[in-house]
């Protein structure tokens, strides 16, 4: 008995620290997000006092959140299923027998290196009208000057694109380890057997790949959510919200508008829709996943 | 002209030799063994055969055709792996049948293939399982499987047993020597363990680094070997190769036993190896005196450690001497059942 409670003891001192870094850093700020979404901002003459859902109402009828969650889901949609696409591309590339292959694994990796503030400062150079990279080449081959970041129409999508340009590099990493571990074997089964390359990628290299894909989207379906710092650098969600995501959206809302209970709420709304979306994922993917 | 043929193949890895000067022809129907220690290039060779890998020089001929630059589909072949490269996410089924999918072989036909493939290696209850929940055996068995139901005339089988236990292995052995007979199967066959080969090959191809050592049926490899190293490399325990001394006073061969001569052999003029299967030893009073240093009881069989003079040895005997002995024997060998080996080259020499 007592050797028992001593070993709960320990049990707990041990998964103390991580249990208080966790409290501290996540669970407790989440709670009170929680609470003061339900708050309304208080200012010196109006105290905080409870609204109860008024601050969702709101979020609900904001056309400008509204916008920001639209631009969002397309960001999220049009960055991962590329970059994955990519992603997979770039490790069957660099996982065959290719002259200077560690110099190519390098170069698909390096713009997962650099930060995404350091990112954005290159592309502003590339997209920036007349003297940016793109307008050069364009404007030399006779065509006009555009201002990518500047158009309604073209800024979100030209967000995706470095976006995508970030993160194919990373999530290739995992998908060349996993293909690594792939005995090779298998594929002189198959290549015995006669399959073509394209049947053994979709029967075999595919499926079992699959457990790094869901890791993969997952992943990215949370940075789509969560990375925006390349905003801040090129356009500060314009022109006229064209490009606003929606943590881009929470900060001004807290730090620019200062209004912390609205911000509180959004990020809540945020929270929902990310938790969501991996439990789909989860199940989607369960069926057809295969762990070794 | 013969089923396989194999003229002056050879392969290097940049300059490193695996195989060279391979010369092999394969009948239609055989169960042909390579055999060395690992490293000689055996597991290359079937993969040369296979296509797996392709010839630096020399040729292979399958059934008239040479194939040096043929596809591995093309070349009417199937392949058991040493670790079964079964893959890990499909059933037991589908691994089976992957083959035919491949070739789109129709439904109806895939499931009567399956279902006669499957009762054959004992496989019918498990179709759905995936290889993960299987025991080793029944992993091999589907990798078996999934070489015969093609129908390839010719099975490549790379170490298929080195990851079963004993006792299974044993029971493979027989079950894959009565599929190959009854499918009439071209069977080449990759191993480092003799026994394996000796019990189941047609024909064995004893290979050390890269070349063939010596070939022929089981029985000739064992009874006349060629040289010193298939003297060594088969049987167990290996033959006893004894350093003879030249006496040039007499003109004749002798084991030093101390400071005594016991000469053996006239027919020599120079120094020879001689080679004396364990088996082969008899005891009697007017032998050599040899120390034992150790008994290695077997059951029916006692195999002694003993000192012939200063050279180690080994005899087998069957088990009830076992209570005459004590701590030392008297050995003679019937002179029909010598081998003789140069003692510069190791070469067969009578």
């Amino acid at each position: 008995m007592f050797k028992n409670n001593l070993s709960q003891v320990y049990a707990w001192l041990l998964i103390t620290p991580a249990l208080i870094l966790m409290g501290l850093f996540t669970h407790i700020p989440s709670f009170t997000t929680l609470i003061s979404s339900f708050f309304s901002t208080g200012t010196k003459k109006f105290p905080s006092k409870f609204i109860g859902f008024e601050n969702y109402e709101l979020a609900l009828d904001d056309p400008i959140f509204l916008e920001a969650v639209l631009n969002n889901l397309w960001y999220a949609v049009a960055t991962i299923i590329p970059s994955v696409f990519l992603a997979i591309l770039m490790a069957l590339f660099v996982d065959s027998k290719i002259k200077g292959r560690v110099l190519v694994r390098m170069a698909y990796f390096t713009p997962t290196i650099l930060p995404m503030i350091a990112v954005s400062n290159i592309w502003l150079f590339f997209y920036t009208p007349e003297i940016g990279l793109i307008d050069q080449i364009a404007i030399n081959l006779g065509f006009g000057s555009q201002n990518w970041l500047g158009d309604k129409e073209t800024v979100l999508n030209c967000l995706i694109l470095i976006t995508i340009w970030k993160e194919a590099g990373f999530f290739m990493i995992f998908y060349l380890a996993a293909l690594q571990n792939i005995p090779p074997e298998l594929k002189e089964a198959a290549k015995i057997e006669g399959a073509s390359k394209y049947y053994f990628f979709r029967r075999i290299t595919f499926p079992l790949l699959m457990p790094i894909t869901l890791f993969v989207v997952i992943n990215a379906t949370l940075n789509s959510f969560k990375l925006v710092d390349h905003l801040f650098i090129l356009t500060k969600g314009g022109p006229d919200n064209a490009s606003n995501l929606i943590l881009y959206y929470i900060y001004e809302s807290a730090f620019s508008f200062l209004d912390s209970s609205y911000a509180a709420t959004l990020t809540v709304i945020l929270l929902l829709i990310l938790a969501i979306v991996s439990i789909v994922q989860f199940v989607l993917f369960d069926k057809r996943i295969h762990y070794r | 002209m013969s089923f396989i043929e194999l003229n002056d193949v050879a392969k290097y890895w940049g300059d490193v030799k695996a195989v060279e000067k391979f010369n092999l022809e394969i009948e239609e129907g055989d169960f042909v063994v390579l055999l060395g220690p690992s490293g000689c290039g055996k597991s290359t060779t079937l993969r040369l055969i296979a296509g797996l890998e392709s010839v630096s020089s020399g040729e292979i001929i399958i059934d008239g055709q040479n194939v040096n630059n043929l596809d591995p589909s093309l070349r009417n072949i199937s392949m058991v792996f040493q670790s079964y490269a079964l893959f890990p996410h499909l059933s037991v089924q589908e691994n089976i049948i992957f083959g035919l999918k491949v070739r789109k072989v129709n439904k109806e036909d895939r499931e009567t293939k399956l279902a006669s493939v499957a009762e054959k290696v004992g496989l019918s209850k498990l179709l759905g399982r995936k290889p993960s929940e299987l025991s080793g055996g029944q992993r091999q068995r589907v990798a078996l499987a999934r070489a015969i139901i093609n129908e390839n005339p010719i099975c490549l089988m790379d170490e298929p047993l080195s990851n079963l236990d004993a006792k299974l292995r044993h029971q493979m052995r027989a079950e894959i020597r009565s599929l190959q007979k009854d499918l009439k199967i071209t069977l080449v066959y990759v191993t480092h363990d003799q026994t394996e080969a000796m019990s189941m090959a047609d024909k064995v191809v004893l290979m050390n680094e890269g070349e063939i050592v010596q070939q022929g049926k089981p029985k000739i490899l064992y009874e006349e070997p060629e040289n010193t190293f298939a003297a060594k490399f088969i049987g167990n325990p290996p033959m006893n190769l004894i350093n003879l001394e030249f006496d040039n006073d007499n003109d004749e061969n002798f084991i030093p036993i101390d400071d005594e001569k016991f000469f053996v052999n006239k027919k020599y003029v120079k120094k020879t190896i001689l080679g004396i299967r364990p088996e082969d030893f008899e005891i009697s009073k007017k032998g050599i005196k040899c120390k034992i240093s150790d008994i290695d009881y077997q059951g029916a069989d006692v195999v002694l450690s003993l000192k012939m003079g200063k050279q180690a040895i080994y005899a087998r005997f069957e088990s009830k001497i076992i209570d005459e002995i004590s701590d030392h024997v008297f050995l003679t060998w019937d002179k029909k059942k010598s081998h003789y080996f140069d003692f510069e080259s190791g070469i067969r020499d009578n």
